[in-house]
Formats: structure tokens, sequence, C-alpha cells
């Protein structure tokens, strides 16, 4: 396939970092404190570099498959039907997740800011604007997450004015509660689950202009991301505490309503962080979507983007709206949230591995 | 087609309006919550909005609430400075219902409304202190729940009827509960009271090892007197620490400024001072001694002299004398306190929390829980060390 277009690698980097802080980012402290407790902190930094490592390999990948996105790398290295059972596995626990990430969001507004509104009309907006896109074209998607990550990083800013509302007892012990190290690790697996949408990185590898720089850069990218995400967690569980966190479900929301600018300029920020967050679930959602709409197109070797991604919007749709209930998201995405760990993480690694011993060389 | 897709997406644009809007008028904002128990002798008038007469699932100790709501009437709060025919009770209107629950009497309120109850501006919450007594987590879920009410509101406790409280209208402020919550928070400014709004009040009763203080109100006619704190044990009040005590709460939490004047005088002398603390630090420290925690407070305290009467012979002598007398009388109502606090088992300083941070092995080997840490608590070796500096004595040499 010829290719016009191309991105540079900072944009590479602004990608992960903008498509890591997500939907997740509204619960994802609740769920760790909940596995791990105090030592939410530790298990949320070996939860990143567990995840690190898969961007890692998915860099070493690339730069041995220069002109090969993920889906061609499984074909090539594993073999047609192999490869081919294995990126359709790839596209429908994307599909899933999506869906899943969708439901929360309506979840979350329906909730907290449009009661009224039926969960169907927020999903489905969602889903248009994200189809609306336009996956034809690298470039664009990468400016679109160029443009809003200021967006998703300034508002957290915010959030340094509960400082005086940390107690230290909340943080400590740092080591957590009579942890096994198996408690732990499901921890930072939670972690690990709920960030696996850089994957989306595996399917720009072609479109990188300055390769060279790419790891060096996507490692910035993931480290501004998972930065952004460990703030998060240290200052919810710093104000919090185990026990709080675990009564609610949104811990970051009931810390934008607990903040209040010093001399009153804004008597609420939660409008403010709800509207940050929506942003953020926007670029997640459409890094989710471009996966989507580029790994089917190029299963299916076609380039006819348009008609995938509208093609793709009841199919997710009707997935957002499969739980019946807040509880039932959460056990699902969990669920999938295991495969995807499976597929975005040992996926990569294995198939760097095979193709070392392969020996197999990309074609252009 | 294409053509007609832009139309579609065009008109939705522009033809949809807000599912949720609601406009100001049509909601009942209400400003601040009452809560009381319902006595015997009230004609308590119940809806069958919730349930069925008789319907409602028999308890043990059934409490019926008497909750009591301030609306703000729209329109009729000033923004800014006004014209001064406004008087305060037409910018309020007071409502009174019961219920079983929370939301029983809430949705019995809403029966009598035209408008939406809308609770996004709720400023304070008054609680009657015989409900604080038999323990607040029945009338907390609700509030926890809902999404409108804010983790900024006030939650008081008052000693008899809470609808007093909002009975206040304060001459000088339109809006009587914007005056109460005001009340709270310059004395929070002002060193009185420790930030205790309702969200950190969620976070000390879900904390083990932490138990929470609320701000303790009493109505005076049209305003109202701060009159210091109610400490909790887990969700019940166990008892209520007067403004000098919570001065010295905030004391050993060392939180700034101070707000309190103590007076103090030197033994054999004529002369009665009163001090106040500007500076105050406070450490405390845990060790863990033959398997017992021991907690060693120590409070630093830089004041100034406020006012000296009987005498007039300040000099630095004087004050030297001055700060061992108040380091010691210091060191001795705070003790007496942290013994009417560990007598009546509430960890107001979150000692239960510093020693479950710091020494985890222990805390889950032998204290395991909140149970278990009254227990330690009770008899728990607390020193208190106060060091009382004063740097100045204002406009007057002697």
């Amino acid at each position: 396939m010829k290719h016009t277009d191309s991105i540079s690698s900072i944009q590479l980097a602004i990608i992960i970092a903008s498509t890591i802080i997500g939907v997740s980012l509204l619960v994802l402290p609740r769920f760790v404190v909940a596995e791990v407790g105090e030592a939410a902190i530790l298990a949320c930094i070996v939860g990143l570099f567990i995840s690190f490592m898969s961007v890692f390999s998915i860099m070493q990948l690339g730069k041995k498959y220069r002109h090969h996105t993920m889906i061609g790398c499984n074909r090539l290295l594993l073999g047609k039907y192999v490869g081919n059972f294995f990126n359709f596995l790839i596209l429908i626990v994307t599909i899933i997740i999506m869906g899943l990430d969708l439901r929360q969001f309506a979840e979350v507004l329906a909730s907290g800011l449009l009661p009224n509104t039926p969960i169907e009309v927020s999903i489905l907006l969602m889903i248009i604007l994200c189809a609306l896109v336009g996956y034809r074209n690298v470039s664009t998607f990468a400016y679109i997450h160029v443009f809003y990550l200021p967006f998703l990083l300034i508002p957290m800013v915010f959030f340094i004015f509960a400082y005086e509302d940390i107690e230290a007892y909340h943080l400590l012990p740092i080591l957590g509660h009579q942890l096994s190290l198996k408690q732990f690790m499901s921890g930072a697996i939670v972690m690990t689950c709920a960030i696996t949408n850089y994957f989306v990185i595996a399917m720009l590898i072609p479109y990188i202009k300055d390769y060279e720089n790419s790891l060096k850069n996507s490692i910035w990218g993931f480290f501004l991301g998972g930065l952004a995400i460990l703030y998060t967690i240290i200052i919810c569980l710093g104000v919090f505490g185990v026990n709080e966190m675990e009564d609610m479900y949104w811990p970051v929301l009931s810390l934008s309503r607990i903040i209040q600018i010093p001399g009153d300029v804004l008597s609420r920020i939660d409008a403010i962080i709800l509207i940050t967050w929506i942003f953020a679930v926007f670029t997640t959602l459409c890094s989710y979507f471009f996966v989507i709409v580029r790994g089917t197109a190029e299963l299916f070797r076609t380039d006819h983007y348009g008609f995938i991604s509208t093609l793709m919007i009841p199919i997710v749709f009707i997935i957002a709206l499969i739980p019946n209930n807040v509880y039932e998201i959460y056990n699902y995405a969990i669920k999938v949230s295991y495969i995807g760990l499976f597929l975005f993480i040992i996926l990569p690694a294995g198939l760097f591995i095979i193709g070392r011993i392969r020996n197999k060389v990309g074609v252009r | 087609m294409k053509k007609h897709f832009y139309l579609v997406i065009l008109a939705a644009l522009f033809l949809s309006g807000c599912w949720d809007r609601y406009e100001l008028e049509e909601r009942a904002t209400i400003l601040a919550l009452a809560i009381d128990l319902a006595k015997e002798y009230e004609n308590v008038e119940m809806y069958e909005v919730t349930h069925s007469n008789g319907e409602f699932p028999k308890v043990e100790n059934q409490r019926i609430y008497k909750l009591t709501a301030q609306l703000a009437v729209p329109g009729k709060i000033m923004l800014g400075p006004e014209g001064g025919n406004t008087s305060s009770d037409e910018t309020d209107w007071l409502l009174v219902t019961y219920g079983y629950t929370m939301k029983d009497a809430l949705a019995n309120l809403q029966q009598e409304l035209a408008e939406k109850i809308y609770l996004g501006h709720i400023q304070l919450i008054v609680v009657s202190d015989d409900i604080a007594r038999e323990g607040l987590q029945d009338i907390m879920d609700f509030l926890r729940r809902d999404y409108e009410v804010r983790r900024t509101a006030w939650l008081m406790i008052t000693e008899g009827e809470a609808q007093k409280v909002l009975n206040a209208t304060p001459p000088i402020q339109t809006v009587p509960s914007l005056y109460l919550s005001n009340t709270l928070k310059d004395a929070v400014r002002f060193g009185k009271l420790p930030k205790e709004f309702l969200g950190k009040v969620w976070i000390d009763f879900s904390d083990e090892g932490v138990d929470a203080i609320i701000p303790l109100v009493k109505p005076k006619g049209d305003h109202i007197l701060v009159d210091g704190l109610a400490y909790f044990q887990e969700y019940k009040m166990v008892g209520k620490l007067t403004p000098t005590e919570t001065g010295a709460v905030l004391a050993m939490q060392g939180l700034n400024p101070a707000g309190y004047s103590n007076v103090v005088k030197p033994e054999n002398q004529k002369g009665v001072y009163l001090l106040k603390p500007q500076r105050r630090k406070s450490n405390i420290s845990l060790t863990l001694v033959d398997g017992k925690p021991k907690v060693f407070i120590n409070v630093k305290i830089e004041g100034f002299v406020e006012e000296e009467i009987y005498t007039n012979d300040l000099s630095d002598k004087k004050l030297e004398e001055l700060e061992k007398t108040a380091s010691k009388f210091g060191e001795k109502s705070l003790e007496t306190l942290l013994k009417k606090l560990q007598q009546d088992q509430s960890d107001i300083l979150g000692i239960g929390a510093r020693v479950r941070a710091k020494y985890p092995k222990y805390w889950s080997e032998q204290v395991k829980d909140d149970k278990g840490w009254y227990a330690i608590y009770k008899d728990l070796d607390v020193q208190v060390h106060l060091d009382y500096k004063i740097r100045r004595v204002g406009m007057e040499w002697k």
C-alpha cells in the first residue's frame, strides 16, 4: 500500500499520552485501591512498567518491520490463518472494549451530569463524533490528538488545590496492609489493563516519518500520560483514603467536587473536570475507532474507510447497550481486558521473539 | 444522498434543545436542610408518596425525621448591593415535611411543590443532636448517593431543635443560609473551627482510626453561635467540645491561624494576661514500646500578649515567666482534653490512622479494626509537650 501521509514521532508521543488518559481515569483509582489498598501508588508504577515493556516491544517490532502495522506483522510472522485469527481477535476485543468504555462514559453522564438524557443518545452522538473523524488520513487523526492534549492536561492542575486535604496517613504504608505478591500484582494488572489502549501505536508504525527518534519520543509520551494517571491516583488516595474510595463509584468526580479554588474564582470545578474528561474520552475512543477501522480495512485489504466506520457505528452501539447496570459494565470490562492483556502485551512481545527466531524480513 | 445526510446533521445540531434543561424558576433550590426527630406530640403528617400507609418496613427504634427545607425564592435574591427594602423573610421559604428516611421526606416535600427540588446549591445541613447521638449513617447514604449534593456543604450539629437554626434571619444579609454558611466559613478562616465540611466528615467516617468532628452551633434568635465541636465515635456523637477545647484540638492538629485567645495567670501574681497564639506547629510522633504504641504530641506555639489586666509591669523576665505558665497551663488542658477523648473513645486526632500507617504489622495483628483500636486507645499512653513562646506584646511597652 502506498502511504502519502505521515506523522512525526512527537505526534506519536502525544497520541500515546492522550490515548491512555481516557475513560478509565474516572474509576481507575478506585479499582486499583480496591485491589491493593494503600499500595496503589506502587501497584500503579508496576502496572505502568508492565505496559511500558509492551510499548517497548511494539516499538522494537516496528523497527524490524518498518512497513507493517500490527495486523501485517501478525500475518507475516504467524502465517495467514493463525495471524488472521489473532487479527480478528484484536478487532473484536477492541470493539467490545470501545463499547464498554462508551457505556461507562454514558453512565457517568447519566448519573452525574445529564440525568434525563437517555444514555442511548449520548452513546450514539459520541460514536458518530468518532466516526466523523475520517480515518483515511492518519495525520488528521494525529492532529486531533495534538489539539486536545492541552485540554486534557491543563485542568488536571486543579487537582493540586486539594493538597490541603491530603493526609499522610492515607498514603501510608506504601506497601499496603498484609498484601501477598499475588494481590499486589492483581492491582498492578488492573492498571495495565486500563491503559492497553496505547496499542493504537502498533497501527501507526508505517506512517512515522522519523522512526529513529520514535522510541525515545514514545517513551516520553507514555511517561507523560502515565504520570498524569499516577498523579490523579496519588491525589485521590491522599484525599479520600482507602475506605472512602472503596465506597465511591467515581473518586475523581468526587475529588473535583471537593476542590475549592482559593479566592472563590470558581465555586464548582466539577463541570470543568467533566468536560476535560469528555475530551479525554473522545480522544481515547478515537484511538479505539482508529484501530477498528484501519484494522478492518487492512484485514480485508480495502480502503473504504468511510464505509467501515459507518458499519461499525451500530455494532459498537449495540455492544454499549448490552450491560444491564453499572456493576455489569465493570464486570464485563474486567473480563475483556484480561483477553486484551494477552493480545496487547504478550502478543507483541511474542511476535518480537518469533520475528527473531524466524528471521523474517519485512516487505515493503 | 450526501446532501441529505448533512441536512440531518445540521438539523440535529440546531433543532435539538438540552434534554436536561431546567430553568432557574423551574427549580426549587434548597439552600439548607434541618433534620430533626419528629416528636410524639407533633402532628406528623405523612403522605403516601413512597409507600402506602403502614407499609414501611418496621424496624426497632423507628425514626421519623422532620425535615425543614429552606428554599430560595427565585427573583427575590439580589446579586450584589441593592436598595434596602428587601428583608430576608422574603428571600427564603421554610417548608416542613416528615418521612421515615431522607428521600421519603424529600419525596413528600416534592409532592407539595410545583418545581423540581434541586440540591446543587445546598449550603448547610443542620442535624439535631438527638439524631447525631443515635448515629448519622442513615441520613448520610442519601446525601452521598445523590449527585447534586456538594461535598463542600457544611454539616452542623445543634443541641435541641435544628429547625431553630434555620429560623435565624440575620438582618445584614438577604439569604439566611448563605449567612449561616459564611459564619462557618469565616470561623474556619479565623481559626475557630477545623475545616470539617461534609466531604471531610464523610472521609473521617469511613477512615479507620479517625473519628469525625462536626461544628456545633446554637441558635441565638436572629443569628447563630459557633459553640465548639461535636465529636463522634464512628457514626455516633459521643460528646461536645467547648470553643476553648476546640482551640486545643486545633493546636494539636497544628492548624493556623489560631482563633482563640487564652487567659493565663502566673502563680502568686496579680496580673492576668490574654495570650493569642499566632503560629502553631504540631508533631504527633509514635513509637512502639513493648508491643504497645506510645504517642508523643509536641506542640509549639508562638503567640503575643493581647491584654494585660490588674497590673502593668511587662518585661522580658515577666515574659519568660508567662511563657512557662502558659506552657504548663496549656499542657495540662491538652492532657485533660485527651483524657476526656480517650474516655469517650473518640479518636479525633487520627492517632489510630497514624498507627495504622506507621505500624501496619502491629495494626493487622493486634488492632485489626476500629473496635480493636478503641480498646487500645482507651488506655493509650499519650504524652503532650507544649512549648509556648511569646514574641511580641502589642503597642504597649509595659
